[in-house]
């Protein structure tokens, strides 16, 4: 009897739990109104900046990107971006609009600035091919993330994130008067020709060197010591100038921005104001400190890598033109140029600075004619200089064209300045004349 | 039954109860287990899609191809509508939108209803075209030219490289990119929407017969093909797209660029064995074949439509 009512009580309970359906929701609100609600609060906050946002961008593959961004009501927007000189002066407006996903979304739906980081085309931004910089353009927004003053989001796809920071009516003048595009001036730096570029920063001299593709600058200094002393930072452009990611500290002097900049046309030169002291860039003909380790350490370490060799893929640089002298257009009979070839000790005596051909039908890379160079011998202001023994290969050594040329500039009695560029790669610049260059890298 | 009723009467105070409790609880039950409204639908965040404040793409896009011939293009980045979600693509770019649209309008919509009528086009056209503003790169290192989803769904690529005369920056160059891209894809893909309402006789499968290369056809030149009676190297990989890539090239080439192309086959024959004569001859019978079919499916006067298209080709390229 009592087992029967246990049963019933049982199934009483049972339906009595399975049924219950008055769930109590943690929430005062459904999902829906609360979802509807932090997409209102984002809305406002994003066109409730009247005078827009800085923002700046980080690629996946690394270096950071500047806009300037208004939102309206009207799911437009209005940018300016630091990618390059010729869209920094140009406002560029396309559309926006927010959406609820798992988490709610800033979506840049129509090509804009922006997009030119995320393109997959490489010829748009030197990105990877089907990938371009690994940047995002629909970004989630998570509600701790978000304020009047500053919002950070996280890419959907690439994870790259995106801060933006509520600019001020001076900074919106400025973007709007062409102050972007001034600024862009400094990337003039590209075009000057001599390899050596200085500036005087009160007082002290600061080689510079600029590198668009990565996105950083580097400054050089002989410190108390006498020693020189390097720092690299990512950079990026504003309304107010070039701006370092981190500051240059040197003693008491710390650098974080570069502005004013000025490009005069007439005489090539760049102005600018670092801590309120103005300055110039001047090109130089040998570098601040010749690095006198730099060349021995590049001829020891291919020595010492299986006895392997140092590689150009396009020969000298000359006053700002690249393969100056036409290398890659030399053939051979059956062979097309493949690259230019440092080999230290390829003889027991010598070296060898010749061109490589690539043979498509037989698949094979050979050197038909070179230059049997001697050893380098290493001044003691950091110049190393080679001198010609005679010449190698199966084929007579041409005496005019390209490869001709460029022997003539190796054996320049002068010699080069070598410039280690990174740990598989050194610049050769000649030190009759820093206008001329080549880039050696190791594969 | 007997047992249990005894032993309910023996029980009859209790049993009472009970069922009025189990009564009540039915009751509660009952209620609560009733469905549950589903609230204020219209709070649902993008229920009946995504929604932005229109603009004079969107009014244009809604009185040029809406209103007349049904279509809906989507120009804003939406994700889920491509294909392979792997893949990186970026947005179309808000001014190419129009030029393209007008100019697609010009090339495949203007002819067909000219020709073949308002009804026949709204009837068979796809309905929706996805823009993609960059190409989509596969990882053997192709792009894709554009797809269909079962003659619904048209996606093209690399709108933001399209130029057209009249368009700044415009160069002779881009024509046969921008041709192919965009105009090719489109009478493609429209093409084979109408062999899949009403198949094209039996007998063209047989004009090149044996020559068929399937997936081969990657390895082969468009002027290979043509050695073999092939208008192009991809018409050989299957019956269906010999059939559409002839009516894409015909129309898009004009009656005189198709002669010039079945001409132009090089003496000598081809490594499958097809003599220049049977090449041409196998060309010219795709064609007499293809404008039958215009005309007996159809009713459609072939030559009339390739003379239109290529006219408006002519206009832009």
């Amino acid at each position: 009897m009592v087992k029967k009512y246990i049963y019933f009580w049982m199934a009483l309970t049972g339906l009595l739990y399975g049924c219950d359906n008055s769930e109590e929701s943690v929430f005062e609100e459904t999902a829906d109104e609360r979802i509807n609600k932090a997409m209102a609060t984002y809305q406002s906050v994003l066109e409730g900046a009247p005078d827009g946002w800085n923002a700046l961008v980080y690629p996946e593959t690394g270096g950071v990107y500047s806009f300037f961004i208004r939102f309206d009501n009207a799911n437009r927007v209005v940018m300016y971006s630091d990618f390059n000189d010729k869209i920094a002066s140009a406002a560029k407006e396309s559309s926006y609009r927010l959406k609820a996903m798992q988490t709610p979304a800033l979506i840049f739906d129509t090509y804009s600035y922006l997009h030119i980081l995320s393109d997959p085309d490489p010829s748009v931004n030197d990105g990877i091919t089907g990938e371009g910089l690994r940047s995002d353009f629909e970004f989630s927004i998570y509600s701790d993330s978000v304020t009047t003053d500053r919002i950070a989001l996280v890419g959907r796809r690439y994870n790259s994130r995106m801060v933006l920071t509520r600019a001020t009516a001076a900074q919106k003048t400025a973007y709007e008067s062409g102050a972007l595009a001034k600024n862009l001036n400094f990337h003039k730096i590209t075009g000057l020709h001599s390899y050596f570029k200085r500036a005087s920063i009160n007082g002290t001299q600061y080689e510079i060197v600029y590198n668009p593709l990565q996105r950083t600058i580097t400054f050089s200094w002989v410190n108390g010591s006498g020693n020189l002393v390097s720092f690299t930072s990512l950079y990026y452009y504003t309304a107010d100038g070039l701006q370092l990611v981190s500051p240059l500290a040197n003693g008491s002097q710390t650098i974080s921005s570069l502005s004013e900049i000025t490009w005069t046309e007439s005489t090539k030169t760049i102005g600018f104001t670092a801590n309120s002291a103005k300055s110039t860039i001047v090109e130089a003909s040998a570098p601040l400190k010749p690095d006198n380790t730099a060349g021995r350490t590049w001829w020891q370490m291919a020595v010492d890598n299986d006895e392997t060799y140092w590689v150009s893929w396009s020969g000298f640089h000359i006053n700002g033109v690249d393969d100056a002298l036409k290398v890659t257009e030399v053939t051979a009979p059956g062979a097309v140029f493949a690259y230019f070839l440092y080999w230290p000790a390829i003889g027991s005596n010598y070296d060898a600075f010749a061109p490589v051909f690539f043979n498509r039908e037989e698949g094979s890379v050979d050197i038909l004619y070179g230059n049997a160079v001697g050893r380098p011998a290493y001044t003691t202001d950091g110049r190393v200089v080679f001198s010609a023994l005679g010449t190698i290969g199966t084929e007579d050594f041409p005496s005019s064209g390209p490869v001709f040329e460029s022997s003539k500039i190796l054996y320049n009695s002068r010699g080069f300045y070598f410039i280690r560029t990174s740990a598989n790669t050194f610049d050769m610049v000649s030190a009759e004349d820093s206008r001329i260059w080549i880039s050696w890298e190791f594969l | 039954m007997m047992t249990k009723s005894m032993k309910i009467r023996n029980n009859m105070k209790i049993t009472k109860c009970t069922f009025l409790l189990l009564l009540s609880v039915l009751a509660l039950t009952v209620s609560s287990c009733k469905e549950e409204d589903l609230g204020n639908v219209e709070e649902i965040a993008g229920l009946g899609g995504d929604t932005w404040v229109k603009g004079p793409i969107d009014q244009w896009i809604y009185d040029s191809l809406t209103v007349p011939y049904n279509i809906a293009v989507k120009y804003k980045w939406d994700q889920f509508e491509f294909n392979n979600l792997t893949r990186t693509l970026v947005p179309a770019d808000e001014s190419q939108v129009i030029p393209l649209l007008r100019t697609i309008r010009n090339i495949w919509i203007a002819p067909y209803v000219d020709d073949a009528g308002l009804t026949f086009f709204n009837k068979y056209s796809p309905k929706t075209f996805i823009l993609s503003g960059s190409n989509e790169y596969n990882t053997d290192g192709s792009v894709t030219l554009g797809t269909a989803e079962g003659g619904r769904k048209v996606i093209l690529f690399a709108v933001n490289d399209f130029k057209v005369k009249g368009m700044p920056e415009y160069q002779s160059s881009d024509s046969s990119f921008v041709k192919q891209w965009f105009f090719q894809t489109i009478h493609h893909e429209f093409a084979h929407i109408l062999h899949q309402n009403k198949l094209y006789p039996a007998e063209y499968k047989a004009i090149s017969s044996g020559l068929y290369q399937g997936g081969n056809w990657i390895n082969l030149s468009d002027n290979d093909a043509r050695k073999d009676g092939f208008i192009t190297a991809y018409s050989t990989s299957s019956f269906s797209e010999d059939f559409v890539e002839m009516i894409a090239i015909m129309l898009l080439e004009g009656k005189g660029g198709f002669d010039r192309i079945v001409n132009a086959i090089p003496e000598g024959t081809s490594i499958n064995g097809t003599t220049k004569a049977k090449a041409q001859a196998a060309l010219r019978t795709k064609e007499e074949m293809i404008v039958a079919y215009y005309k007996s499916a159809w009713n459609v006067d072939f030559y009339s439509l390739q003379a239109k298209t290529r006219a408006a080709l002519n206009g832009v390229l």
